[in-house]
């Protein structure tokens, strides 16, 4: 009862005037980012960090939350209507919207996607809520052994999910790592690869870092690549969402109940992010559904579970964040940062503290309200909405290129942060071209210093005994599961079984 | 005709500021004519960013008109912001949040930082809390004689913020002082510090009294020894080292400094101004609700010898670990 109290209470938290209008501008920033093709939900998560450093910590978390949930849903619009996916994750859908569009039922697969993102939202956001304090509890007797155990399951996760090279992907985190190490360490004040440079000596900020690879790394390449010719919406496509009938949802039900979980469970795992749990979702689909045979030509079930894998990927995402600080994907990297700049640190104590408990449930409550507008927007505003496809490319990248600046330099008020953006531009724009993955390294440069100081902890407290590692439950299952993700890439080379492709322009 | 109505309006507006101005700001004639920023070389919501703000509030309100603008420049131990302090102008428009936790590290630092302790004038001492052991509420032990009997023969584990600080010296001299077995475990985030004792992962924690407060109100922690001479009002019941016999008084300490250099008269100038802002009700009630030593403050010209006297204590105290 305790929880749904809290929860009460966080929504009226949600309602009041400077949250709800967080709420609003994040839902509309978040679809706006994930129709326009290039600019990802990631993106729009880091271009609107820097705009949080002088708000309070709520407004701020809830306008960082909206935009992502928001950004795994709209980009479904261009993908149904205009064959347009303007997210990696929207790609699945395309391949049944776009044949019922052409079949002119494009209003019903529209309602589909409607029904799919609100489905996957609240039933995830209703797991997250009641999981929330047992995980927190569980959190609670984490120790360093067994933070060290989910940071390292959570790498070996990354580096086994992220994109078609597992070794590429396992240098991308090692670079991360490494660059984690640079400065004055904190546990013994050590310093390394400063080279006596003052600039170095506090360490490279993460904040500067994300904006860098995702937002300015990303500009660089498409300008070289030549901005696309994105043509024109077709006017003759009529924009409207007509709603399935309950006999029609009724027909598919397992359908609804299993991507739900699917995505809901493929979120708490590290390194799945949304565009990931929306192509096994698919994939699952493919296999088990009951009208397998037919997917891709256009039935509704090719709509619904990828849509929702990636909404019911972000509140599977928010656990283990608010939890135990742990981030799995580069949007959630970008909220931890936002608590962070805040001076909190996110993690089980946030829920036993009744200041900082209200924030956590406002966020929570803030994600059911999240998926209900913006499914009241997308069926309301979707004529509207799609025109941001109208906007010139040239002028685009221009405004997100100053901001990616500004923001830079905003976090300390220094002028070296702008130079440091603008080589981990050059270096995300090197990843992109040599097809490294970027969240690897990115989670790599975040949860790098946490693994190092769980994993010296460990050792000072046990006088020097690895195994306890292996000893304690906990971290010793979380190990085992490292393992298996390490052995798992491996054996699939081995059995020389080419696993399905899974596209990842960005990962969500 | 428009224009010097406008003039003549802008004259009299500010012939009313002059007359409004308090004794403090016309013994100046120019200083200060531009905000004065206020340098926290920690991250937003920590303990100094907390009385940097109260600080800047209070030193707003007896300025009458210069507003104090605090920016957070956290990174390698409060030393990125003294660096950036000392690279600036010593014109009196910068002031930086100087804490003990930067001057410890300064002198136990195995490479010294990128500024020196000469490059500081000291304006005043705003706030200290001495430093505290804690139990968490579910430990074995219930007070500090049955903690230290069990730590000569059990190997305990003490958080502490990281090696090299005043909590690291002073659980050393404990250690050697007493024949205790203790285990520095460095948790260099305050939350993963308090989850640790809380969880217990650690069997002790050190940490300055004000910054856990809430947890002792609440029960979750206990003070079981204060690292001062006199007991505090906060917390009666809880013994000091003196009484339990070790001569350690170590305290969080946070003052105003300038870049050294700066024109002695607006020294005098902040001095003075500090020396007010610390008397308003609204800074005397942060002190209170954040379990200050109710008279913290330390005028400039004492803080020379007051940061001598911490040194030699410093010193004394990683002398008798070695």
């Amino acid at each position: 009862m305790d929880v749904l109290n809290s929860l009460g209470s966080g929504l009226l938290h949600v309602f009041s005037l400077g949250d709800f209008s967080m709420l609003l501008l994040g839902l509309l920033i978040g679809m706006a980012v994930s129709i326009m093709p290039g600019l990802g939900l990631v993106m729009g998560v880091v271009l609107a960090l820097p705009f949080t450093y002088r708000m309070p910590i709520e407004p701020a978390i809830i306008l960082l939350t909206a935009i992502y949930v928001s950004g795994t849903y709209a980009g479904c619009f261009t993908a149904i209507l205009y064959r347009i996916p303007g997210e990696p994750m929207d790609v699945p859908l395309l391949w049944d919207g776009y044949s019922m569009t052409q079949r002119g039922e494009a209003a019903k697969a529209l309602g589909w996607a409607l029904v799919a993102a609100l489905t996957g939202g609240l039933i995830s956001s209703a797991v997250m809520v009641a999981l929330a304090v047992p995980f927190s509890n569980a959190a609670l007797k984490f120790g360093p052994p067994e933070y060290f155990a989910a940071v390292f399951f959570g790498f070996t996760s990354i580096a086994a999910l992220a994109g078609k090279s597992f070794v590429n992907a396992f240098i991308s985190l090692l670079i991360g790592l490494w660059i984690a190490t640079i400065g004055v360490d904190q546990t013994y004040s050590a310093q390394r690869f400063t080279f006596g440079m003052p600039v170095l000596m506090g360490g490279l900020p993460y904040v500067v870092i994300l904006v860098g690879m995702y937002g300015l790394g990303e500009l660089i390449s498409r300008v070289g690549r030549g901005l696309p010719k994105i043509e024109k919406p077709p006017d003759d496509v009529a924009v409207g969402t007509s709603f399935p009938s309950l006999r029609e949802m009724w027909s598919i039900r397992s359908t609804f109940i299993r991507s739900s979980i699917l995505g809901t469970i493929l979120g708490i795992v590290p390194g799945a992010g949304a565009t990931i749990t929306s192509f096994i979702s698919y994939g699952i689909e493919k296999q088990y559904g009951k009208r397998r045979d037919q997917l891709g030509k256009g039935v509704p079930e090719g709509i619904v579970a990828p849509q929702i894998g990636s909404t019911a990927s972000v509140a599977g995402h928010m656990i283990p964040l608010l939890t135990l600080g742990l981030p799995g994907s580069g949007a959630t990297a970008v909220i931890l940062g936002a608590f962070l700049l805040h001076g909190v640190q996110p993690g089980p104590l946030l829920f036993t503290q009744p200041d900082s408990k209200i924030v956590v449930y406002s966020i929570l409550a803030s994600l059911f309200v999240g998926v209900i507008g913006m499914c009241v927007m997308g069926f309301v505003w979707i004529k509207v909405v799609v025109k941001v496809l109208k906007i010139p490319q040239p002028l685009l990248v221009a405004i997100v290129m100053v901001f990616c600046i500004v923001g830079a330099y905003a976090d300390r008020n220094s002028m070296n942060d702008v130079w440091i953006i603008v080589v981990f531009g050059v270096l995300g724009f090197l990843f992109e071209r040599f097809r490294f993955p970027i969240a690897p390294m990115v989670l790599g440069v975040i949860l790098g210093p946490l693994a190092e100081s769980s994993f010296i902890q460990t050792m000072v407290s046990y006088n020097n005994d690895w195994t306890i590692f292996l000893r304690h439950p906990i971290s010793g299952t979380l190990i085992g599961l490292s393992i298996v993700a390490l052995a798992y890439p491996l054996v699939r080379e081995i059995l020389g079984r080419k696993p399905k492709p899974i596209l990842l322009g960005g990962e969500s | 005709m428009k224009r010097t109505t406008f003039t003549a309006s802008m004259l009299g507006a500010l012939g009313a500021a002059t007359v409004a101005t308090p004794q403090l700001a016309r013994a100046e004639d120019a200083y200060p004519s531009r905000p004065i920023t206020l340098i926290v070389p920690w991250g937003p919501g920590g303990g100094s960013d907390q009385v940097g703000r109260a600080v800047a509030k209070n030193l707003q309100d007896v300025l009458k008109g210069t507003s104090i603008p605090v920016i957070n420049v956290p990174g390698a131990d409060g030393n990125d912001g003294m660096v950036r302090l000392a690279g600036g102008d010593a014109d009196g428009y910068t002031m930086v949040i100087f804490i003990a936790d930067t001057f410890v590290g300064n002198i136990t630092a195995k490479t010294p930082p990128a500024w020196h302790l000469s490059d500081i004038t000291p304006l005043a001492m705003m706030n200290t809390m001495p430093f505290a052991y804690y139990l968490s509420k579910d430990s074995p032990y219930k007070d500090w004689a049955s903690f230290e009997k069990a730590a000569k023969t059990t190997q305990m584990r003490v958080a502490i913020t990281g090696y090299g600080s005043a909590e690291d010296i002073g659980t050393k001299y404990f250690a050697n002082k007493g024949g205790l077995k203790l285990t520095q475990v460095a948790f260099a985030k305050p939350g993963e510090r308090y989850a640790a004792l809380l969880g217990n992962q650690v069997e002790v924690m050190c940490d300055p009294i004000g910054n856990v407060s809430h947890y002792v109100e609440s029960g979750q922690m206990k003070p079981i020894c204060v690292w001062a001479e006199k007991r505090l009002g906060v917390v009666p019941y809880c013994p000091t080292a003196h009484e339990v016999g070790y001569k350690v008084v170590l305290e969080e300490w946070r003052t105003i400094a300038v870049k050294a250099g700066t024109d002695p008269k607006n020294v005098a100038f902040l001095d003075r101004a500090l020396a007010s802002a610390y008397k308003t009700a609204d800074f005397q009630a942060f002190l209170k609700s954040s379990w200050s030593d109710p008279d913290s403050y330390v005028a400039a010209k004492d803080l020379p010898a007051f940061f001598a006297a911490r040194r030699k204590d410093v010193d004394t105290l990683i002398a008798a670990t070695h």
